[in-house]
């Protein structure tokens, strides 16, 4: 029942997701922006990706001066937001969050994080590696949002459409993860969440539970646990599992007794 | 440290499945390519692909359509970076839309397509097939000189086109445009010039 319910707050986030993915393929016909969440040109401004920018220097073994304000600014934003892409930008993200909505037919069950937390730095490490090893920009295989939009790029621009295998990846075995156990391609596997919430150091905007008003001890409620896409255990939550945040408003929107505020700093 | 049945097995499944993926992409031939047509103002074809983070803004930026992504049979080294596709349009780079500044080169976010002044571009060279060309079949068509924006690179003996290869500078226009069907010329990455990263 709890996950047939979707708040105000989680059409908001459905809205803004489409709006996005809208912009990103429309804006680059009237010459606005170009680039997707893989890498943007906004003219004089380039941004690219925290994972490409830890991947190409291992690729190719330089450093190139082009990339440091790309690199420096997209840095400061994942100190200061955490995982607030993943939450509200990632398209992929949000067709995990809300498959088992067209699928399921039981609810689904509450079974913590799929992977050990330990895993998805090895995924991470392991990407690393292989761009370092084979001299070349291996993520784009193991990257979901940049394979999703390059598919909508080439769709759109040139009426192909490419049978990607990252797409292929996505639709059978991360949307079944995603079926069976919600978003745990992002909080167990996902190289490039791994590297924003490994730097979301000051991470604005988090949860905050209020002791007194909370209900868990007389009536274990725990709704905020339940519906935590990235299973934060938010009510005894520290500064390193808040790292995984992604700001999705969820558990503040889901408490029954509004014990829970969103704080800037905490 | 205590683990329970439940999660050794798990570790298991886990490392069998990881090893035998790995069997399988190790299975996966990977050729390095060097015949595919880059766009006008690419770096030498190892770093090309190591700088290239496949994020698809040359295709977006490119105005004539020329830019396709490659395909996994090009290898996996290569699959879906950018490359040259005369037929699907010309690159406008020597004379048109991008005579200026090339707009792949201009908007590529980590310079592995570079601004170059264009007299220093030679993406390819391109073939003629005389068994399939109409001028030798006896028809009046010179359109590959007319469309050729390289003054000396095509010229006509007898009413029938000869091709230059040192003039050429590889831009697919006479490509694009060559009305016999199917096509008598072909555009490849043969004398390729690439600036060294």
């Amino acid at each position: 029942m709890l996950n047939k319910q979707i708040g105000k707050i989680e059409l908001l986030r459905i809205f803004t997701a489409i709006v996005i993915v809208v912009f990103f393929v429309v804006a680059p016909i009237f010459g606005l922006v170009y680039g997707t969440t893989c890498a943007l040109n906004l003219g004089n401004f380039v941004l690219i990706s925290p994972l490409e920018m830890f991947l190409l220097p291992l690729s190719t073994k330089t450093f190139l001066l082009t990339w440091l304000v790309p690199g420096v600014t997209v840095i400061i934003t994942i100190i200061f937001f955490g995982r607030f892409f993943c939450g509200w930008i990632c398209p992929v993200g949000g067709l995990l969050e809300y498959s088992h909505l067209l699928t399921e037919k039981k609810p689904r069950k509450n079974v913590g994080c799929l992977y050990n937390n330990w895993e998805k730095y090895a995924v991470l490490f392991a990407v690393l590696l292989a761009a370092y090893l084979f001299n070349f920009s291996a993520p784009y295989l193991f990257s979901p949002p940049g394979s999703v939009y390059r598919a909508l790029v080439e769709m759109v621009t040139r009426g192909i459409v490419s049978i990607d295998l990252t797409v292929i990846l996505l639709f059978f075995v991360v949307d079944f993860m995603a079926v069976r156990y919600g978003r745990s391609w992002c909080n167990s596997l996902c190289p490039l969440g791994t590297v924003i919430s490994s730097f979301s150091f000051i991470n604005l905007f988090k949860p905050k539970v209020d002791q007194e008003k909370c209900i868990d001890f007389d009536f274990n409620c725990l709704n905020c646990e339940r519906v935590c896409p990235m299973r934060i255990p938010v009510t005894r939550a520290n500064r390193w599992t808040m790292m995984e945040c992604n700001k999705c408003l969820k558990c503040w929107d889901q408490c029954p007794v509004d014990a829970i505020k969103m704080e800037l700093f905490s | 440290m205590h683990i329970t049945r439940r999660e050794f097995l798990k570790l298991i499944t886990e490392g069998a499945a990881a090893l035998g993926l790995l069997k399988i992409a190790s299975l996966i031939p990977y050729p390095v390519q060097t015949n595919l047509v880059r766009p006008p103002g690419a770096v030498a074809e190892e770093s090309f692909n190591a700088l290239c983070v496949r994020c698809g803004i040359c295709l977006e930026a490119c105005p004539t359509k020329a830019i396709v992504l490659a395909g996994y049979e090009e290898g996996l080294k290569a699959a879906n970076t950018p490359k040259i596709d005369a037929y699907s349009g010309p690159c406008e780079f020597y004379s048109g839309r991008c005579s200026r500044e090339m707009k792949c080169s201009k908007y590529c976010p980590t310079s592995a397509l570079r601004l170059v002044s264009k007299g220093q571009v030679k993406m390819g060279t391109v073939e003629l097939d005389q068994s399939k060309c109409l001028a030798f079949m006896g028809q009046e068509c010179v359109v590959c000189k007319e469309k050729c924006p390289v003054p000396t690179a095509i010229t006509s003996v007898n009413r029938r086109p000869v091709f230059h290869g040192e003039q050429c500078v590889g831009c697919g226009t006479c490509v694009y445009y060559c009305p016999a069907s199917p096509k008598a010329l072909t555009l490849s990455a043969t004398g390729a010039r690439r600036i060294n990263a």
